[in-house]
């Protein structure tokens, strides 16, 4: 069920990249702006939906075969297959060449084009090459690759957890051919640890957006309302990312402490205040404090017991 | 069923439970959200509107310019419509665009347009007369307000209605709209740069279609307006009442908007150039193309057109409805979102927060003319001043018959191109951001055009009637003209005045009560106390008022550390008053706390580069800004100085960030009216006295 629910995400955000395509058509495109291609937007509404739609179908067909093949070898090799499939590198590769692109076109007479231009015998420093290297360039699905690898990256904390449970269930490694493999307590209270990680990367990327949108704001640009109200930048700018970057702080410090002395009272209390810390991050603070809450639970119960016993 | 204790029992189900149950969390939130989107989309109306903003004047007067931008932009963009029936979209320019089109007549591209429902097809169309078509066609409504894209915010109303009155007339000559149909222009104003002004209500009285209803009466602005002044309540469409006269404003956004209970979005909203203009080196699918180095010609980049052209199918084929905005008015109208607008939002010009309003045209902050904005914006008040007087000496003469009606009406006309002229000089490019050296030319050319078409008129005038003659000509005495209505029997003065400025004593800054003054940049400073006498107005007459002169010497000289020049007045000026643009006899009462506050600052507190806070630049065109709370009133001379004021709670500044002066080598001298214990009323009747309508003084020679 787990995998299905992955799958439903990789599904909804093929939905989101056609949503997103549908918006973009209809901003008004000039060609001659690095975005204002229309071809971006059936880019996005028929090939990087499209990517998602074959990642939600992989996702559940290979994690079928993965659970339920009688055979333990398939199992084992169809895990590592899709844990492969799900791991970031996709998106590291993505974002790579997306920004390559994108780099190569708004400086197109730079120092990364020119050398990319000359493996195609152009010469980017002569008026006709740098024209035309820019028609190349302005060919590429650059935006498309980033809206790919932003997809990608929002959905990686579910894609993580999923490729580790398929990997404990079915007793592989993803690399190497021995390792310690760890006991599902184990595997949850790290995943508790790594989600006040995660949770803490994520306040401070809500804070990176929170002093982005305010600055964008603050030039006028308000594009976003009426999400944000122009004089709303200061708040944006100076005190949201103020209160997110806390929020950050004290979860990356509960995050260590829970990992080294989890069983502390203070320890647990502070996990605790983290749990709920969690729950004010949409969607991905309910993901990791659900498991922080498990974590939690479990241990009280090993506390308990180790009680009775004394 | 007993409750699992055992941790190695709960250690075998609870990760797994715990996964499943985060994995529900994220899908179903993920699927939630999107889906809702997606629904949301699918089931909204979709609705576009467009305004493709076109600007003949782009290189001034520059005819390769004007020519090019109408066969390798408008016309492609013509033709594009004319492929496609179904679509629909507003086009913005000036008259001056008409009449450049119609000047070319068969000389531009050509197009054979193919009939709907294969009726045929219109061979070999001219610009003037595709447009004429798809406009007929009722696929292109214009939206055509001024005569030259002039700063109008910036001047008198008559300026404002010269322009417009003659672009109605000259749409009417070019069969755009006739007595029966006036659909194909646009009842939706949209002004060059953004500017906007609750005052221009006043077009809903003075413009009225065959049928009694106003021509115009919606103003565009952007988002970012209301959103800079504070205006928050939601709404597609607003409506404000100043004058008697309701108006609506719509408010535009780049982004997609629920407006009207629909998804509304615009095809366009910008530069019409850009959508197909080819300029410098470009590489296309047939290979390399030169479009020329000179940033003043544009060809006709096709490669550039299809995206847009493919765009707007692909919207079309989604099911978008494109509509004009007259419709697209109605359509809020009838589906209830329109709201008040519940606040005053001043005067603004170009994009408010990122261009700081009208302070664009009272600086010179990037550009390389010869001239200073001020000095182009002061020379044109003054002859706005003078063509103003020159008419009413016409009407005068034709009214004591010395004039015959044929030579009336060419004279007529003269005053006519004259006040095109000063249009023309006042076109919003002359000024603001990075005006080019040939732009304040330009300006200066049309305005040398305006006075000489005036002159002879006034000429003709004085020798065709027999008291002016005698006046002039013989007894080389002096006669004042008075274009305001001080409700004297007779609009000139021979021999005599009706007002008279005179100087009663010398005055220092103590002398100006709770009023204080600071200046920068400035090499001399002075205070006269002054009266003005009018036995025709009695609310004025005898009012004591003190005139501040100060001269800014040029500032584009190592000598100045700091380039910029300022004078500012402090004092209580938390809530003011002031004329709005194009209602000189009417006044507005705003206070600053109302509005986003602009927090303390030096004078550098703009800057391109980093993010701001809330200026407030007023350009008051009649001069005027009137504390409520002290009774005092600061005026400018608008023929000196016509700077932007820069309103805060404690002080009022003018400014500009260089002093070119490039008219006068010594330098600007700019003067400020300060009127203690007066009430507004005594205000605006200065303001308007010494700006507005000020009285000419004809002699001999002038």
């Amino acid at each position: 069920m787990g995998l299905c629910g992955l799958a439903i995400v990789y599904a909804s955000m093929g939905i989101g990249m056609v949503l997103l395509a549908r918006v973009y058509a209809m901003i008004p495109l000039e060609q001659d702006s690095e975005f204002g291609d229309f071809d971006h937007a059936l880019g996005m509404r028929y090939g990087a939906s499209t990517f998602f739609f074959v990642m939600a179908a992989a996702t559940i067909i290979i994690g079928y075969v993965a659970l339920f093949s009688k055979k333990e070898n398939t199992r084992k090799a169809t895990s590592r297959l899709l844990a492969f499939l799900l791991q970031p590198w996709i998106t590291f590769a993505v974002i790579t060449i997306g920004v390559l692109w994108y780099l190569q076109l708004s400086n197109s007479d730079g120092d990364i084009a020119a050398f990319f231009a000359s493996l195609q015998g152009i010469d980017v420093n002569t008026v006709v090459g740098q024209a035309h290297y820019e028609y190349i360039m302005r060919g590429t699905p650059y935006f498309e690759f980033m809206m790919v690898a932003a997809g990608l990256g929002l959905i990686t904390p579910f894609a993580m957890y999923s490729n580790d449970m398929l990997l404990t269930v079915n007793d592989a490694f993803l690399i190497g051919k021995k390792r310690k493999i760890l006991g599902p307590v184990e595997r949850l209270h790290n995943q508790a640890c790594q989600g006040l990680v995660g949770t803490a990367i994520a306040c401070a990327l809500f804070a990176a957006g929170s002093i982005a949108i305010g600055y964008f704001l603050g030039t006028g640009i308000d594009v976003l309302w009426p999400l944000f109200n122009l004089r709303e930048y200061k708040v944006l700018v100076e005190v949201a990312p103020s209160i997110l970057g806390s929020i950050g702080i004290f979860l990356a410090i509960a995050s260590i402490l829970h990992r080294i002395r989890p069983k502390q009272r203070f320890v647990r209390k502070m996990s605790w205040i983290a749990f709920i810390a969690e729950l004010c991050i949409p969607i991905y603070g309910w993901f990791f404090a659900l498991t922080l809450y498990k974590d939690l639970r479990l241990e009280k119960l090993e506390n308990d017991q180790a009680s009775s016993k004394i | 069923m007993e409750k699992t204790t055992n941790r190695r029992d709960i250690a075998r189900v609870e990760p797994y439970k715990a996964f499943f149950l985060a994995m529900v969390i994220a899908s179903s939130s993920f699927a939630g959200t999107f889906l809702y989107l997606a629904i949301s989309e699918m089931t909204r109306p979709l609705i576009a509107t467009s305004h493709y903003h076109f600007n003949i004047q782009f290189e001034g007067l520059d005819e390769t310019s004007m020519n090019e931008i109408v066969n390798n932009s408008v016309i492609p963009l013509l033709q594009m419509y004319s492929r496609h029936p179904a679509w629909k979209a507003n086009i913005e320019f000036q008259g001056l665009m008409l009449e450049w089109m119609n000047r070319l007549g068969n000389t531009t591209r050509k197009t054979n347009v193919t009939l709907p429902n294969n009726a045929g097809t219109l061979e070999n169309q001219n610009g003037i007369d595709l447009l004429r078509y798809l406009v007929a066609r009722g696929q292109i409504q214009l939206i055509v307000v001024q005569y030259s894209d002039a700063l109008a915010i910036a001047y008198p109303y008559i300026d404002f209605f010269k322009s417009i009155n003659y672009t109605r007339q000259l749409l009417r000559d070019l069969d755009i709209i006739n007595a029966t149909s006036t659909s194909g222009v646009s009842h939706v104003v949209l002004l060059q740069e953004g500017q906007f002004a609750l005052g221009s209500s006043r077009l809903v009285a003075d413009f009225q279609k065959p049928t009694g209803s106003p021509a115009y009466d919606t103003f565009l602005t952007t988002r970012e307006t209301l959103s800079f002044y504070g205006v928050e309540n939601r709404a597609g469409l607003y409506t404000y009442e100043i004058g008697g006269e309701q108006v609506y404003v719509l408010p535009y956004h780049p982004v997609p908007m629920l407006e009207g209970g629909a998804e509304h979005h615009l095809l366009w909203f910008f530069d019409g150039e850009y959508v197909n203009d080819g300029r410098g080196p470009t590489w296309t699918e047939s290979g390399y193309i030169d479009y020329g180095d000179e940033a003043a010609y544009i060809g006709f980049n096709e490669e550039k057109q299809t995206n847009h052209e493919r765009q707007l199918e692909d919207l079309e084929q989604m099911g978008d409805v494109f509509m004009t905005l007259d419709e697209w008015v109605a359509y809020m109208i009838s589906h209830g979102d329109v709201q008040p607008l519940g606040k005053w939002v001043p005067e603004t010009h170009w994009a408010i927060y990122r261009h700081h309003s009208s302070f664009v045209w009272m600086s010179d902050t990037r550009g390389n003319t010869p001239y200073d904005d001020n000095e182009i914006l002061a020379r044109c008040y003054e002859t706005h001043q003078m063509l103003l007087a020159t008419e009413v000496m016409l009407n005068y003469s034709r009214s004591l018959a010395a004039i015959d009606a044929t030579t009336y009406r060419s004279l007529f006309s003269n005053m006519t191109r004259a006040w095109l002229n000063l249009a023309l000089a006042e076109v919003s490019d002359s000024t603001g951001i990075k005006p080019s050296t040939f732009e304040g030319e330009d300006a200066i050319r049309n305005l040398n055009n305006a006075i000489s078409n005036a002159s002879y008129v006034r000429s003709f005038v004085i020798n065709a009637t027999p008291g002016l003659n005698d006046t002039i000509n013989v007894m080389h005495g002096a006669i004042q003209i008075l274009p305001s209505n001080l409700g004297t029997p007779n609009p000139l003065v021979v021999n005599g005045s009706a007002v008279n400025f005179t100087t009663t004593g010398v005055a220092s800054i103590g002398d100006l009560g709770q009023v204080g003054i600071q200046t920068m940049n400035n090499d001399s400073f002075g205070i006269t106390r002054m009266r003005v006498e009018t036995a025709w107005d009695p609310t004025l007459n005898g009012t004591e008022y003190y005139s501040v002169l100060s001269n800014f010497p040029r500032t584009n000289t190592s000598a100045f550390t700091e380039k910029w020049s300022y004078i500012t007045f402090t004092g209580d000026f938390s809530t003011i008053q002031y004329s709005p643009c194009f209602w000189e006899n009417l006044s507005v009462q705003i206070t600053r706390a109302d509005y986003n506050a602009d927090t303390p600052d030096s004078y550098n507190d703009w800057s391109a580069d980093r993010y701001d806070n809330f200026e407030i630049y007023m350009p008051l065109p009649n001069g005027l800004i009137y504390s409520t709370n002290m009774h005092c009133a600061i005026v400018k001379n608008c023929t000196s100085t016509h700077l932007c004021a820069k309103w805060n709670t404690r002080d009022v500044r003018f400014m500009q960030t260089k002093t070119l002066s490039n008219l006068n080598p010594a330098g600007e001298t700019w003067n400020f009216f300060v009127m203690l214990d007066v009430n507004i009323s005594q205000a605006i009747a200065f303001a308007n006295l010494v700006n507005t309508n000020a009285p000419l003084r004809v002699h001999e020679g002038i």
